[in-house]
């Protein structure tokens, strides 16, 4: 009784556009940020194409894993926000905006506000997932007793 | 409560009413009974024909161009086409979770939420189920009732 898993050529395509478009707009808000608060200089126009690839090939990643039905979804959350931290510390390591030696306090910093971010998003998931559980699994009792 | 039942020789199709105060869970039993009872699935397996009891049925799947009856340890063949099957079991426990798929919602032992909408479905043969995003949204309001 096993189940054919096929997705659609065209929802795959959709879903890897729209998870591209989607990290490369998380990458070049943070670093447009970055700029303007730190450098007082948002010209990385150059780097846009940087971001670019990244985000493409970060994509893949993604649809590749979120295609994976048997991990929690608390789980897949955290996978997936560890990734998109390392993408963004990687993209700022590779652009110089992290400098290990000099600017050091900038790197601390945001793998601090990554840390809370996680954090934050963790308890959100669980929270929700647990009511979310809850209730479906209360719906469901009572829909079988009803059927009964 | 009064029962009371009309024999109608000329009757084209039987024909089955119900007065009630209020609908409620008994009223309910009652209504899915008699709804199920009048719908039979015909399952070919090995060159035999069988009478399958829905309430026996996980799930029916389609598989290129052809839809499969799944009941504990045998898959029948039916000749419904998975609309028709839709159509025909739209007042039951079945519905559809995917697009080559309708699931008995009594064969499911739990639910759990996933990413993106969907929902992973526990059957109580312990078999997993992706219900769609498409479909998920129905299939919370035909839990909801």
């Amino acid at each position: 009784m096993k189940q054919k898993k096929k997705l659609p050529i065209k929802s795959l395509v959709t879903n890897y556009f729209v998870m591209t478009l989607t990290i490369f707009a998380i990458i070049t808000i943070i670093f447009a940020s970055i700029s303007e608060y730190i450098y007082q200089d948002i010209s990385f126009g150059k780097n846009l194409i940087i971001f670019a690839i990244i985000s493409s090939v970060a994509s893949l990643f993604l649809l590749g894993f979120l295609q994976i039905n048997k991990i929690s979804i608390v789980v897949q959350v955290i996978v997936i926000y560890l990734f998109l931290s390392a993408i963004i510390l990687i993209t700022g390591y590779l652009l110089y905006f992290y400098d290990l030696i000099y600017n050091v306090k900038l790197f601390i910093a945001t793998i601090m506000f990554l840390v809370i971010g996680l954090v934050i998003i963790v308890l959100i998931s669980v929270l929700r997932v647990k009511i979310s559980n809850a209730s479906l699994n209360k719906y469901l009792k009572n829909f079988k007793e009803r059927d009964r | 409560m009064k029962l009371q039942i009309d024999e109608v020789s000329n009757l084209e199709e039987t024909e089955i009413f119900i007065k009630c105060k209020k609908i409620d869970d008994k009223i309910h039993k009652i209504s899915n009974y008699i709804r199920t009872s009048y719908i039979t699935i015909n399952g070919k397996l090995d060159g035999e024909t069988y009478v399958l009891n829905l309430d026996d049925i996980f799930y029916f799947e389609a598989v290129e161009n052809r839809v499969f009856a799944y009941v504990e340890k045998n898959v029948y063949e039916v000749n419904y086409k998975l609309q028709e099957l839709t159509k025909i079991l739209a007042r039951t426990s079945f519905i559809q979770v995917a697009r080559t798929i309708i699931l008995n919602i009594n064969k499911i032992e739990k639910v759990s939420t996933l990413v993106n909408g969907r929902i992973s479905a526990v059957l109580i043969n312990n078999e997993r189920m992706i219900i769609t995003r498409v479909y998920a949204r129905a299939f919370k309001q035909k839990l909801n009732g």
